[in-house]
């Protein structure tokens, strides 16, 4: 009996149609909410509230500029910094130039960003890459390096912190290509160079070399004995590596410069010794900071570069 | 006399095809194709600075580059040469900025825009005035550039046009604003070239039964533009210029469907079809995490099945195209004021605007009413626009419902 009752039960359309026809009023009612709530939902899809200005300056800020808030925190910050005097202390005189001066601050980095100067003034984006790189250094540096940072630090770096180094040293060279030198090319004063260096390695006195080959003091050192740093400086980069590797007695092999060959002679050599940690402190220190800054910048920047889509144009590399 | 009549509705229906097929080829106007910029002039000594903001999809039609470092390069350059000043009949010459800047310095005023700024130095005395903006037009017939005018604390809003591309300030310290005739004549423009509302009234004329009943579409679109401005003055704006199109594409696709469901043998089963084609379509919104689109869907598929129920129930009633031409109307008065967004201008001056260019749209809707309908009316001969459903009324019908579809479709997903 109860199969029969299911096999012969009419449709669910058809069950809606006989509930609807029973209830004329909700067969009405039906549709016209459908249309209420269609209209309803279209018309929040369709509409939002439009922003509106903020007429009242919220708490926590001590003025709007163009609905960009100026901080109170930040007003009283400059307000202290300016007149040298806590907060309380100042007159409302100062307080008032101060909040003057914040606008007007306020207006013009406001018509910077308009002017789009970050991205076409130098001065701009280099404030702005230093603040960046500032900014991410920042964590590192709230906290004070110990001793024993400071002291593995100044231990992997030793070479860096020597001191007492001295040198007596010659430098000669052998110009070519010059105005009276047009006939010496590069190769020929390459091979007199190295039959000089030759010469002085088996003894024979600078000042022979100097008259049989045509060297000549290159002017870069003086006569007499130099400091380390000193030497440094006025070798330059190429030719003080060089000298730094040489010992009393010793000639160098031939060094092409621009203004020619060269040759050194080292007639006596003190070398460097490493300071003591504690006589260092302060440049170790200052040098360990410098580190940690320049490896929150290579870290911040490895990051933005995964982050970059970075296109070349061909035939550049960098 | 029924072969007569037969014959005189299938002229009338050949002629409406006709129409309806010129203006496939159109967009309608509501799809964030309006060509549109806008420039801001300030008065101040002897220097007039002229900021000029282009969209960003104007300025890619305009320059051909997508590239925005060239667009801005070449954009800049077209707006200097297509704008200029002078006072007391004496050019006033844009002056160099200084840096590497030129003449024209491209400046930053919100995404999807385009700004630059030129600075007029005028040696003459700010006397007599003119204001010329070229750009754009020779592009654009129908372009309009709307234009602010600032001295001092005050302003006064202008509009710039193929007809009228320069402006005339006798006196600085009384700058005129644009006529309200002008904003009615946009708005007619506007209408005169939207194909997707002359494609909803011819629709909805094919919905009502007789020349009086056509003067209810009318009414309807003049009760939704008085909703639509009191919306805007309760402070609502559109969330997107684009759904606008993709719900009056709805609306003509709705009327189409009004159109054929009393001659289908089962209209319930196209009701619930249609209906639930629009629900599946904000499930697929909504799984794409677009909010509004998927809100607009569902509330057009509830809207579709009770007036698709109601039509089915009550035959075919002028209400019905009345009642869409009060959504269509709602719609139509938010296209100037969601134009006007870059130019930051107060409530009260938009809806000053807007009245006048929906009376302008109003006045053109009305028009195409009433030729249709006087068309139809002189080929026909009678008081009735269509008795019966013939075959040429289903199949502009289905016309309708294909295009209101892809404008549907094509406005979400812009």
């Amino acid at each position: 009996m109860s199969e029969l009752t299911l096999f012969n039960r009419p449709g669910l359309s058809v069950r809606i149609r006989r509930f609807l026809a029973d209830r004329p009023r909700l067969n009405a009612v039906l549709p016209a909410s459908g249309i209420a709530v269609g209209l309803l939902v279209a018309g929040a899809g369709l509409l939002r509230p439009a922003p509106r200005p903020i007429v009242a300056v919220p708490p926590g800020y001590v003025a709007l500029v163009n609905q960009k808030g100026i901080l109170t925190s930040d007003f009283i910050s400059q307000t202290q910094s300016e007149s040298g005097a806590t907060f309380d202390q100042t007159t409302p005189a100062e307080r008032r130039r101060v909040l003057h001066e914040m606008i007007d601050e306020e207006l013009l980095v406001q018509r910077a960003l308009v002017l789009d100067l970050p991205e076409t003034t130098t001065e701009v984006r280099d404030a702005m890459a230093a603040a960046v790189n500032a900014q991410v250094a920042a964590p590192l540096l709230e906290i004070e390096p110990t001793d024993a940072e400071l002291r593995t630090f100044y231990d992997q770096h030793r070479t860096k912190y020597m001191i007492g180094g001295t040198m007596t040293v010659h430098d000669l060279v052998l110009h070519y290509g010059g105005y009276a030198d047009a006939d010496q090319s590069v190769a020929q004063a390459e091979t007199d160079a190295a039959e000089a260096v030759y010469q002085l390695r088996s003894g024979a006195p600078i000042d022979y070399v100097k008259e049989h080959f045509g060297f000549v003091d290159s002017g870069r050192v003086s006569d007499g004995e130099e400091l380390e740093f000193a030497a440094q400086i006025h070798l330059g980069p190429k030719l003080y590596p060089v000298a730094a590797a040489l010992d009393t007695g010793e000639v160098s092999d031939p060094v092409v410069d621009k203004d020619g060959v060269h040759v050194l002679v080292m007639e006596k050599r003190q070398l460097p010794r490493p300071a003591e940690f504690s006589a260092v402190r302060d440049q170790v220190y200052s040098d360990f900071r410098a580190a940690q800054k320049q490896r929150a910048s290579e870290e911040n920047l490895a990051t933005l570069r995964s982050q970059a889509q970075i296109l070349l144009a061909p035939g550049q590399a960098e | 006399m029924v072969r007569q009549q037969r014959i005189i509705t299938s002229r009338a229906a050949v002629l409406a095809l006709a129409l309806i097929a010129l203006l496939c080829a159109r967009r309608p106007a509501h799809a964030g194709s309006a060509s549109v910029s806008y420039s801001t002039w300030v008065l101040s000594g002897d220097t007039v600075m002229l900021r000029f903001v282009v969209p960003a999809a104007e300025a890619q039609r305009l320059t051909g580059s997508a590239i925005p470092v060239l667009t801005v390069s070449k954009l800049g350059d077209y707006v200097l040469h297509h704008t200029a000043v002078s006072a007391s009949g004496q050019d006033c010459p844009a002056i160099d900025q200084g840096y590497d800047l030129g003449r024209v310095d491209p400046v930053q005023v919100g995404a999807g825009l385009y700004g630059f700024e030129i600075f007029f130095r005028c040696g003459a005395p700010m006397q007599s005035l003119v204001l010329e903006d070229h750009a754009l037009f020779d592009r654009a017939v129908d372009h309009v550039d709307f234009a602010r005018i600032e001295v001092g604390w005050r302003f006064t809003d202008q509009l710039f046009t193929a007809a009228r591309q320069s402006v005339h300030i006798a006196d600085p310290a009384a700058v005129p604003a644009a006529g309200i005739w002008q904003y009615v004549r946009l708005g007619m423009g506007h209408v005169a070239h939207d194909a997707g509302e002359i494609c909803f009234l011819l629709a909805a004329l094919l919905l009502v039964r007789g020349r009086r009943d056509a003067a209810l579409i009318v009414f309807g679109l003049a009760a939704g533009h008085a909703l639509s401005l009191l919306a805007q003055a309760w402070g609502l704006i559109v969330a997107g210029e684009p759904l606008i199109g993709a719900f009056a594409g709805f609306l003509v696709a709705l009327a189409a469907i009004a159109i054929v469901v009393p001659e289908l043998r089962r209209p319930q089963v196209a009701i619930t079809g249609w209906s639930i084609l629009l629900l599946m379509l904000a499930l697929i919104a909504a799984g794409l995490r677009a909010l509004h689109p998927a809100l607009l869907l569902a509330g057009a598929a509830a809207l579709s099945a009770g007036l698709l129920t109601a039509v089915r129930r009550s035959g075919r009633q002028p209400w019905f195209a009345s009642s869409l031409a009060v959504v269509m109307g709602f719609l139509g008065g938010f296209a100037l004021p969601s134009l006007l967004g870059p130019l930051h201008l107060p409530e009260r001056s938009e809806i000053r605007m807007a009245i006048s260019y929906d009376l302008g749209a109003l006045l053109t809707a009305a028009g195409v009413v009433a030729l249709v309908a006087g068309a139809v009316a002189l080929v026909g001969g009678a008081g009735r626009l269509s008795p019966t459903r013939s075959g040429a009324e289903v199949l502009a019908a289905s016309i309708f419902g294909g295009l209101g579809m892809f404008w549907l479709v094509s406005g979400l997903q812009g």
